[in-house]
């Protein structure tokens, strides 16, 4: 096993959805950060993003239509 | 199967019995919420031998089950317990209000909240898992590259957060961040579960009608995002 049968083997995950995972967690840690400053409108805002991308990513990869 | 890899640990753990699978949450809350009482200065002899007769009762307890059954893993669930309480009321300082850390009361609760669910949870065997066993070891390794990217993630969202001067915003800071690694957590098992269904993945484009609606509403918290940092 070499690195590069790794990476291969790594792009058979959802390219979309580790994409909205990623957007989610940057969401996310504006959110906490902001909340930790108490910026209270930035934080509901980054939290609420970070919420609907992840949900749009476990839609994506979520069961249902496999051919 | 080598020692490297994953499968051949991951494979152990999930043949090991509900003691073996509670043993790691467990010792987090000991860790914790225990010896941080137990070996403070003042903390008297008592406490730190109850302290650590409940580590060796905690993973004693993976022995006793293989050898008593359901029994041991009972009488080594409430000595562990039971030691722990011990080892924490003997300490002089755990009960005085000003010396309760708010944030390492919330870490220890959440510890313990786990340590309850996987000691009652029964143990997963290796045969009720999907493909595990049967998947390519280039599968495997996949599975633990999401694995690691979702522990890298939950870090880094650990990592933040932790300036506030205010007791109460700190609770609520961490209460979201935990809630957040979940989330997160719970996502990227999502995506590792995915890649062991069987069938052809559906289309780009179906898989985008299925998330239309969330994603619309992310496009729109995005305009949204930008027309606001503009504006002001």
């Amino acid at each position: 096993m070499c690195g590069a049968d790794i990476v291969r083997e790594m792009h058979f995950a959802d390219p979309l959805a580790v994409a909205l995972v990623v957007v989610a967690s940057a969401s996310l840690i504006f959110g906490i950060i902001s909340l930790d400053r108490a910026e209270d409108a930035a934080a509901a805002y980054g939290l609420v993003a970070g919420a609907v991308a992840l949900r749009a990513a476990t839609r994506v990869v979520g069961p249902g239509d496999r051919v | 199967m080598s020692v490297g890899d994953p499968a051949s640990w991951l494979g152990r753990l999930r043949a090991s019995n509900a003691a073996a699978q509670a043993s790691i949450p467990g010792a987090y809350a000991w860790a914790v919420t225990v010896a941080p009482g137990a070996w403070s200065p003042s903390s008297p002899a008592v406490a730190k031998v109850a302290a650590l007769a409940a580590v060796i009762a905690l993973f004693g307890g993976i022995a006793a089950e293989r050898r008593w059954g359901a029994r041991g893993h009972t009488a080594s669930f409430w000595l562990f317990v039971l030691l722990c309480a011990l080892a924490w009321s003997s300490s002089p300082l755990s009960l005085v209000p000003a010396r309760f850390d708010a944030v390492r009361g919330l870490l220890g609760m959440s510890g313990w909240a786990l340590y309850a669910y996987s000691s009652a949870a029964p143990a997963s065997s290796r045969e009720s898992g999907p493909e595990v066993g049967d998947a390519s070891r280039s599968r495997r390794w996949g599975d633990a590259g999401i694995l690691g990217a979702a522990l890298a993630l939950v870090i880094l969202l650990q990592s933040v957060g932790w300036r506030t001067s205010s007791l109460e915003r700190a609770i609520l800071v961490r209460v979201v961040a935990i809630a957040s690694c979940l989330a997160v957590f719970g996502a990227m098992t999502d995506l590792a579960n995915e890649r062991h269904r069987d069938g052809r993945r559906a289309s780009l484009r179906a898989r985008l009608r299925r998330a239309w609606g969330p994603l619309a509403a992310l496009a729109l918290l995005a305009v949204a995002g930008v027309v606001l940092h503009v504006w002001r």
